[in-house]
């Protein structure tokens, strides 16, 4: 099979222009201070060749949300206690261990955060590469080789053939993102989940990875789920964005929309701790006050209100529902036509997201009180240090 | 294979190479660990050609040459029976390599997969695997190996083995723990992440990482073993046959007469114990420092 098969396959197999379709999907951890609600109730659609970004802060969920549609989470400690994934017609979870562990590589990849550490230190390049393909394809080891060559070449490493007998170490970071890459995308998977790919890399190399990432996924007719903390890292690469806190999703929309139009606090948050440079002038960078909360009680209400500057009352008894922006608009799960989705009772105008904070007549005594307190648990925290 | 194919990428070194061989050069940068491979070639050397290099047959003597002191025609003397000493105890180095050897590599086979299955399964398996472990590590050693060769009778053979069952849950242990951090380790998920299987994984990416720490251990098990011998040999259960000289039991027919002047009868085995032995845990501590990627560079 190559490469341009498998985007045919891709193609042709799809359900009802659903690729992935995720929904209600929760994760618990076991720990030794309780049971750690890690992803707590995320749905969402992907449609083929579509591109989108996952965004938040540590620990907000995204890794493991990844991780569960892959059942790759860490045994025995992590479990997914509900909900459901569908791809492409199967139900991920309820699949045998035989099926799930062929559709790994070959229909769903991944590419890891730290390229140092995703290869085997005592295992060749070529062997590592090759093992991709025989995973899944009764192949000699020459044909094997083969394959591994091209895909090498794809990636833009020069002199494929000769790195083949290379040890990892002989790689520096960014050609062993490109082995990674090339690893994920060998069968042609339909889907690449990319899970902070260029965290660890030099800000030199990033843009080329994501540029490859994007480049290479359009070639196989990959679609992708981009996974960064950095929302400058998807602004230019996906064309929907889904903004994760405390395990569940608090905003999506089109990168376009999200960007020009961000109607949930964390998401202003985020943009506003961001240097931009679309907009000229100067602007401070403003830090989102405080700690995430608490994944293993998490507060009633909405999860985000603690360090909200547009809390109200309503946001400390009652949890967002993520619903159109627009009232009563249809509601578009994925694709181009996306709608704009928030889970906000308090939603910031686009003068106060430019601003960063409410306007003057708009903090309420809660906010002004939760401020206070994010502010002094940030003190305590600094001086336990 | 591809090897035969791309002939020409062989003669061209790159910069560095495998992990295998980088250990190798740090190795040899060892002075310690060099001395220790020194000693345990000569006595691999002296063990292979005992019967070309002992001057003496190991098993003649004449009783009116007995304790004769380290002279010229006897390097190190005679024993009580008149026998040259010095070609004894090249003889003996054949049966100390011989159940160094043969333990280990029962102990170490055995621990091998008694400690990947235990390891790779988790869970259950694991922790009764592992009490199991835990009982037979808090038996006295000594004990147990004494045991054993009670049961089993006297010999090399039942030497080995019984101080093979006493390295099994050593290497079991070793084994598990390094696998239980290897299972955690990124490049497995990301070998799961591909849909390798998990034979595989086990195979190729846990366990060729996971030996380091073994064959450090290894490499000072086979000390051990040599002491064992010894020890069991001094203790009457070395082998039966006079023909087939021991360490230990050198020590044992000697002793007596220690006080009598002539305390070299005892003191010649003895430093070829110390010797090997001392080979063995230096090039071990070598082979730790070597292999620790922690201490590259």
């Amino acid at each position: 099979m190559t490469v341009t098969e498998g985007r045919a396959e891709a193609a042709s197999r799809t359900d009802g222009d659903v690729l992935l379709r995720v929904r209600d999907l929760a994760v618990e951890f076991a720990s030794s201070s309780g049971r750690v609600h890690a992803v707590n109730g995320v749905s969402f659609d992907l449609q083929p060749h579509e591109l989108l970004g996952v965004v938040g802060e540590s620990g907000c969920g995204k890794s493991v949300t990844s991780l569960a549609i892959l059942r790759l989470l860490p045994k025995p400690s992590g479990r997914v206690t509900d909900g459901q994934v569908d791809f492409d017609g199967r139900d991920l979870l309820r699949l045998d261990d035989d099926a799930m562990r062929d559709l790994r590589g070959r229909e769903v990849a991944m590419i890891f955060q730290d390229p140092m550490t995703s290869l085997n230190p005592v295992i060749t390049i070529g062997e590592q590469l090759a093992e991709v393909v025989q995973a899944h394809q009764k192949v000699d080891r020459r044909e094997a080789e083969r394959r591994a060559v091209e895909m090498l070449e794809l990636v833009g490493i020069p002199n494929a053939k000769r790195r083949l007998r290379d040890y990892p170490h002989q790689f520096s970071g960014g050609m062993r993102q490109r082995v990674m890459i090339a690893m994920a995308l060998a069968l042609g998977p339909k889907l690449l989940i990319a899970d902070e790919p260029t965290t660890a890399l030099d800000v030199t190399i990033q843009a080329q990875i994501l540029e490859l990432i994007q480049r290479v996924a359009h070639e196989t007719g990959a679609a992708v789920m981009l996974i960064t903390h950095d929302l400058g890292v998807v602004a230019g690469m996906t064309q929907r964005i889904q903004v994760m806190y405390a395990g569940r999703i608090v905003e999506t929309a089109t990168t376009a929309e999200l960007f020009a139009h961000p109607r949930h606090p964390y998401t202003v948050g985020l943009l506003r701790s961001i240097p931009r440079l679309d907009e000229g002038g100067s602007h401070e960078l403003i830090p989102i006050e405080g700690l995430p909360p608490d994944l293993t009680r998490l507060p009633k209400g909405c999860p985000f209100a603690p360090r909200c500057a547009w809390a109200i009352e309503r946001c400390l008894e009652e949890d967002p529902p993520l619903d159109p922006v627009r009232a009563g608009e249809a509601e578009v799960l994925a694709g181009p036509q996306a709608t704009h989705r928030a889970a906000c009772w308090n939603q910031p105008t686009d003068e106060e997201a430019r601003a960063g904070t409410p306007a003057d007549g708009r903090i309420s005594a809660v906010a002004a009180a939760a401020r206070a307190r994010a502010t002094e648990a940030a003190a305590l925290l600094a001086g336990d240090r | 294979m591809a090897q035969i194919a791309l002939p020409q990428v062989i003669e061209e070194p790159v910069r560095g190479s495998s992990l295998w061989r980088d250990a190798a050069a740090r190795l040899v940068r060892n002075p310690a660990a060099m001395v220790g491979l020194f000693l345990i070639l000569a006595f691999v050397f002296v063990a292979v050609f005992a019967p070309i290099v002992a001057p003496y047959s190991p098993t003649e003597g004449t009783i009116l040459q007995r304790f004769k002191p380290p002279s010229p025609t006897h390097l190190l003397g005679t024993d009580l029976q008149g026998r040259d000493i010095l070609s004894r105890i090249l003889w003996g180095a054949r049966s100390s390599l011989w159940v160094a050897i043969l333990s280990v590599s029962i102990g170490l086979t055995l621990g091998l997969v008694y400690g990947s299955i235990s390891g790779f399964l988790g869970g259950w398996a694991d922790f009764w695997m592992m009490r199991l472990v835990d009982v037979m590590l808090s038996l006295p050693g000594l004990l147990l190996t004494i045991t054993i060769v009670i049961f089993l009778g006297p010999g090399l053979n039942t030497i080995a083995f019984a101080i093979a069952v006493e390295n099994v849950p050593v290497f079991s242990r070793l084994v598990r723990s390094s696998i239980l951090a290897l299972k955690e380790t990124d490049f497995v998920l990301a070998a799961r992440s591909i849909g390798a299987r998990g034979r595989r994984i086990l195979v190729s990416h846990i366990m060729p990482n996971a030996l380091t720490p073994v064959i450090v251990q290894a490499t000072l098990a086979l000390a051990t073993a040599i002491v064992d011998a010894a020890g069991l040999g001094y203790l009457g259960f070395g082998p039966q046959d006079p023909a087939t000289p021991e360490w230990g039991t050198m020590l044992t027919d000697t002793q007596r007469y220690l006080t009598s002047g002539a305390a070299f009868t005892a003191l010649f085995p003895g430093i070829a114990i110390i010797l090997s032995v001392l080979g063995f845990n230096l090039l071990g501590d070598g082979l730790r420092e070597a292999l620790d990627p922690r201490l590259k560079r």
